[in-house]
This record gives C-alpha cells, structure tokens and sequence, in this order.
C-alpha cells in the first residue's frame, strides 16, 4: 500500500491501516525514544503516547514535507512535554564551562548498547539536548525554544553532557584493559 | 584498534541506522487505547437512547393511563342512560323489543359462528363484575369490553336506529351483537335490580353504582373502593352536574416545591478530572447543597411533567498530594492558575519535586538527588457550582395520603464557578480554577419520590435522587465519570 493511501486510511480512523503504519514506523520511532528516554520502560510508555497522539492528529497532515520527519517531531515532543514537567526541579549546573570541542575518545568496541545506557543516565535536561542537537541535528537556538531555555544554557548543558558521556567511556576503557 | 575521534562523531555513526523493535505490549495497548477512544464516543448515544426508552415507558404509561381513564365514563355513563330508561317508559319498551330482536337473532348467530361462544361467556362475566373489572385493570377484559361499550351505548341512545342496523349487522359481525346482546340483557337485569334497591339512588349516581355493586354480590375489597373515587372523578369531569359531590384531585394540577437538599458527589470510577497522576490517589466526596425550587404539572392523575431551577455546590477531594511554591513549568494542564510566574504546584505525595535550596549530589546511576524542601503535604479539593435545570416525569406508583412516585429525566447544568484549592493543617489556598469543565452539561437523573400529603394542598416531599453527569469535561478521554446523589427535602403547595 502507498503511503499517501495509508495516511488517507488512517485519518479515516481505518484499525487496519493504523495497524501496518505501526508496523512501518514503529521500529524508527521507538529507537527515537529510547534515545530520549530515561530507560526502556519509559520509552514504551512515550512511544505508546507518541502514537495515540500521531493517530489523533494524523487529520492535521498536511503532506508538506516527510510523513516520516513530522511523526519523529510529533514523538520528540511527547518526550520533551514529559520531561519539561520534571526537568524544573533537577538540579542544572548552568555555569559556563569551556566547552572543549575536541573531545576526542579513543574508539574501542564500545557497543550500541552501552552508548544507549549512557545517553539515558543523563540527567533529563543534558540528555534531551544532547540528543536534539548532536544526534537529531537541532540548532541551540532551536532547542532554546523547544525546552525554554536560553541558548547558552543549551550550550553549556551540551558541554556538560559530552563531559559526562566522555568520563564514562573512559571509564569503561580502563575497565574493559583491565579485565583483558 | 584505537583511533581517535570526536565524541559527537563517534554518536552519529553508531546511531545512523539505530532501529529497535518495540514489544508488542506497547501496539497492544494503543489497539486497546483506540478502541476505548471509540467505545466512549459511543457512550453518550447510549445514554441518551435509554433516556428515550424510558421517555417511551412514561408515554406509553401515561397514553395507557389516558385511556384507562376514558373508559370508565363510557361504562358509567350508560348505566345512566339505561337507569334513565327506566324512568321513561316508552325508551325501556324499546330497549325491550331491542333485546327480543335480538335474541331472536341469536340461534342464526350461534349456527354461524360457534367459536363466539367462549367470547360471550367473557362479555357476561365482564359485565356482570363490570365496577370490578375496570379496577382490576385486566387488559383483556379491556380489549372486549371497549368495541361493546360503544355498541351498548349506540343502542340505547338512538335504540330505533340501533335496532335496525344492528339487525343488518348481525349477519356479518357476529361477535359483536352477541355480545350487545348478553349486555343489554344483563343491564337489563341490573337497571331492574337498582329500581327494586331504591328510587332515591337514582338521583346521586356514586351511590347507585354502589347499590349495584353490593346487589351483583361483586365482592368489592379496600382498594377497589379506592380506586372507586378515581372513577367518579373521571366520570365528575365529563358529568357536571355531579361535580359537586366529589373531591377533584386533578383541580390542583399546579405545584410548587422549593426543595433543598443535602449532595454528595464523587466519581464512579475513581480517576482524576484534574490530572492523571492522581487517578490512584484516594477520593472522598463531599456533602454540600443544592437548594432551588420546582413547578410541576399533572398532565393526568398519575403522571406530571415538573422543571424548575436549583443552585447545586459540588465538591471532592483527593487525599495524598504535596504542593509546593514553583514556577510555571510544574503547571498541570488542566489548571488555569490565579497568578503567573510562581503557581502552587501540585503532585502525588512523594513525587514532587522542589526547587533548588541546597546542594545537589548525583547518585551512583546517573540521576541527580535534590534536597526536598518546602513541600507540604496535604489535600486538594475541587469545587464546582452550578445551575440546574431540570426536566422530569413522575409516575405515581401509589398515591394515597402516602404516596410513591417513580422520578427520570435529564437537568441541564451551567456552571457557574468551579475553584481548585489545597489544604493543609490550619492552612487552605486557592490555587485556580479547572480549564477542561463544560460551561453546560447534562445528567440523566432517576430517583423515588415519597410524599405524605398534609392537606390537599400542602404536601411533604422526601427524593432521594442520583444524577449521573454526561459531559461534565471537555476532555472526553477523562477517567472521571462524575454523579452526584441528593435527598431533596420540602413542601410543595399545590393549586
């Protein structure tokens, strides 16, 4: 089935169609979330709401621009409404830190996996940004909007979430010549 | 293999072509998701679909009642007639020559029709307990008797007319002139039975039909006697000249109750009309009141048709919640807040968090631990005011000095304030008002009235009520189904 007729059948509400668009996106959208979210749970739970909200809105498509790229917007901000509510009461380092953008790791077999459980430890603010702008290419300005904040505060929370990420590696490395 | 690369790189590559397959628990629960989405769109039509049911119930009641009503007058009234036969000699000789016709006619009936018999002896016997079987309400009985009382009545008014074409008729309707026929003979027998009682019973047909009552040895018990009244007020309304002898209950068709009432309001299913993070916390509803006043119509003895308008207070509680001063970002979305910048923020007990006041420390997972200060526990209410407007039948199910009433029908509520508060010990803020209530909604109402009626005028009403809201938010998703049950108390005046 074409996609076009799909996203017709879906806004006809057709329990077919909405069926086989999960089939073909669910996997893209669900790596979306696991990305955003804090664990696997949680990442079921925004994808599960990221859906009903697709389906709910799949009316408003407009076929402008990717079928794909408005459902990943849709299931990134169902993430961030999540996280907004909780990221006031965390605790955010804003200071300014020098932002050393050549932060250069030594590549091992670091797995998807690993690279995934780190993303999640972060704390909410750093991990959303960190994700909106370094894997989902989002300006700082951009994110300022999307989370509230100013651009330097996405600035620095970038920074701050790449010092984390990067002593994790580390960590993991010297561990891992260790045990071998 | 060690080679060096930039953090953001490393990322990007690895997460290019990242696809993960999420569990079927989660399609399986947007499946569910979807379909309750649809099971609740249905759910209105349904309610108003059972509200037209019962609508039907009281209409086909009241039509049934109407008809019921209808009947007895005709009944009555021929004894009249045939009582006034008696008086005049010339009309009773022809009554006479009517039945001897049509007895005449009879054998030819029979031979034709054998099958009227069983049909006969019914006529005879509803005749014969005729004040009986119009109390007993035997809707067979009523099914014969009304196409007989219509020829009764031709034939005895206009008997030389009757005569002839019921001659003519006979050869065709068979039924029915044999049952004219055991009529006529056995009014004949009655109208002689109250002439040998007494000739002063003519005058006052209330006693008369008594008379006959007690000579056809119809065995009359209490309630037949009761509903006895019910007939002559029927018969009152069409036979003026008697009007005066009788009390007339449906002269007091008005009636006006202000009523005041103790409601308590909850949800059926628990939930939270406010957030859904409170749906598991405990709820008590509270008591407040409604007060208002009604008018109602008796559109027949047994049914009236009532409105009026009620100021109704509604609340509920939710137990086990902290707040805590915070700035906007921590708002609920179904709140509209009474200030900007810094609200009230509101959470399930223990999952609030606070803003900064002291150093944060990251645990060993990752995840930063705040220091909690400045929340308070306590409770949060909601409070809703509204108008009321209800529209409701009432059937009587008894109505003696103590009187039963079945009570359904629909109240269009507008609201006119509703306030979100938090409480504590000693301490209670409002902190804004719901955004996601209906200015107007609905509620199937259904509830037993008890009356005890102190004079004819004034009565004692005691209603205990449950009404069950329809669209009382705007989010149809809502996990809150909302009612409220009162027990309306006061006198109504009737005029």
């Amino acid at each position: 089935m074409a996609l076009e007729e799909l996203i017709e059948k879906c806004k006809n509400e057709n329990a077919k169609a909405q069926g086989e668009l999960y089939v073909l996106f669910s996997g893209k959208l669900f790596s979306v979330c696991l990305k955003y979210s804090r664990n696997y749970v949680e990442a079921q739970d925004n994808l599960q709401d990221a859906f009903l909200t697709i389906f709910k809105s799949i009316k408003q498509y407009k076929h402008k621009g990717s079928f794909e790229g408005w459902m990943k917007r849709i299931t990134i901000n169902t993430v961030l409404q999540k996280y907004r509510k909780e990221r006031f009461f965390e605790i955010i380092n804003e200071e300014a830190i020098e932002d050393p953008e050549e932060i250069e790791i030594e590549q091992s077999n670091l797995s998807l996996d690993f690279l995934l459980h780190i993303i999640q430890e972060l704390p909410n603010q750093y991990r959303l940004v960190f994700n909106l702008y370094v894997l989902d290419g989002y300006s700082h300005n951009e994110i300022a909007e999307m989370l509230n904040i100013t651009s330097g505060t996405s600035k620095s929370n970038l920074a701050r979430a790449r010092m984390i990420l990067k002593t994790k590696i580390e960590d993991y490395n010297s561990a891992q010549a260790k045990s071998n | 293999m060690k080679t060096k690369k930039h953090l953001d790189q490393l990322f990007k590559e690895q997460f290019k072509n990242f696809e993960v397959s999420p569990p079927p628990v989660v399609w399986e629960n947007i499946e569910a998701a979807l379909h309750k989405k649809k099971r609740n769109r249905k759910i209105v039509p349904i309610w108003y679909k059972m509200a037209g049911v019962a609508a039907l119930f009281l209409l086909f009641f009241s039509v049934g009642n109407y008809f019921f009503n209808n009947n007895i007058p005709n009944t009555t009234i021929t004894n009249e007639e045939s009582n006034g036969t008696e008086r005049t000699s010339p009309q009773l000789l022809d009554t006479d020559v009517l039945v001897q016709e049509q007895k005449d006619a009879t054998p030819n009936a029979k031979d034709i029709l054998k099958n009227a018999t069983p049909d006969e002896v019914q006529v005879s016997s509803t005749s014969s307990n005729k004040s009986l079987r119009e109390n007993q309400g035997e809707k067979e009985n009523y099914k014969t008797s009304k196409p007989k009382s219509k020829v009764k009545t031709t034939s005895l008014i206009d008997s030389d007319v009757a005569i002839t074409s019921e001659n003519k008729k006979q050869k065709t309707a068979t039924p029915e002139k044999t049952s004219a026929n055991t009529i006529l003979e056995k009014e004949k027998t009655e109208t002689i039975i109250a002439e040998t009682v007494s000739k002063e019973i003519k005058t006052t047909a209330p006693d008369k039909i008594d008379a006959e009552i007690s000579e056809t040895e119809i065995a009359v018990i209490e309630p037949a006697e009761e509903n006895k009244k019910s007939i002559f007020d029927a018969i009152q309304e069409k036979e003026i000249a008697l009007a005066s002898s009788e009390k007339q209950t449906l002269d007091n068709r008005w009636e006006v109750s202000p009523n005041f009432a103790p409601v308590y309001y909850n949800s059926l299913n628990g939930g939270s009309s406010i957030d859904s993070q409170f749906s598991d916390n405990t709820k008590s509803g509270d008591v407040n009141y409604s007060y208002g006043v009604k008018v109602s119509y008796a559109v027949t003895e047994k049914l009236s048709v009532r409105t009026g308008i009620n100021k109704v207070d509604l609340s509920y509680v939710t137990n086990d919640i902290e707040f805590a001063a915070a700035s906007t970002t921590a708002a609920l979305k179904s709140i509209n807040y009474n200030t900007r910048g810094v609200i009230v923020a509101v959470g399930r007990r223990g999952t609030l968090n606070t803003p900064p006041s002291g150093t944060p420390t990251m645990s060993d997972d990752g995840t930063m631990i705040v220091p909690r200060s400045g929340v308070i526990p306590g409770t949060m209410s909601q409070n809703l005011d509204y108008f009321e407007i209800p529209l409701e039948l009432k059937y009587a199910l008894l109505n003696k000095r103590f009187g039963l009433n079945m009570i359904g029908g629909l109240s269009t509520l507008i609201l006119s304030a509703n306030d979100i508060r938090v409480n504590s010990d000693g301490f209670q803020t409002s902190i804004g008002e719901a955004n996601n209530l209906n200015p107007l909604s609905f509620s199937t109402n259904v509830g037993l009235g008890l009356d005890y009626k102190i004079t004819k005028k004034i009565v004692f009403n005691l209603e205990p009520m449950f009404k069950y809201q329809i669209n009382a938010y705007t989010d149809n998703n809502i996990d809150f189904k909302p009612y409220y049950l009162g027990v309306y108390t006061g006198f109504s005046y009737r005029f």
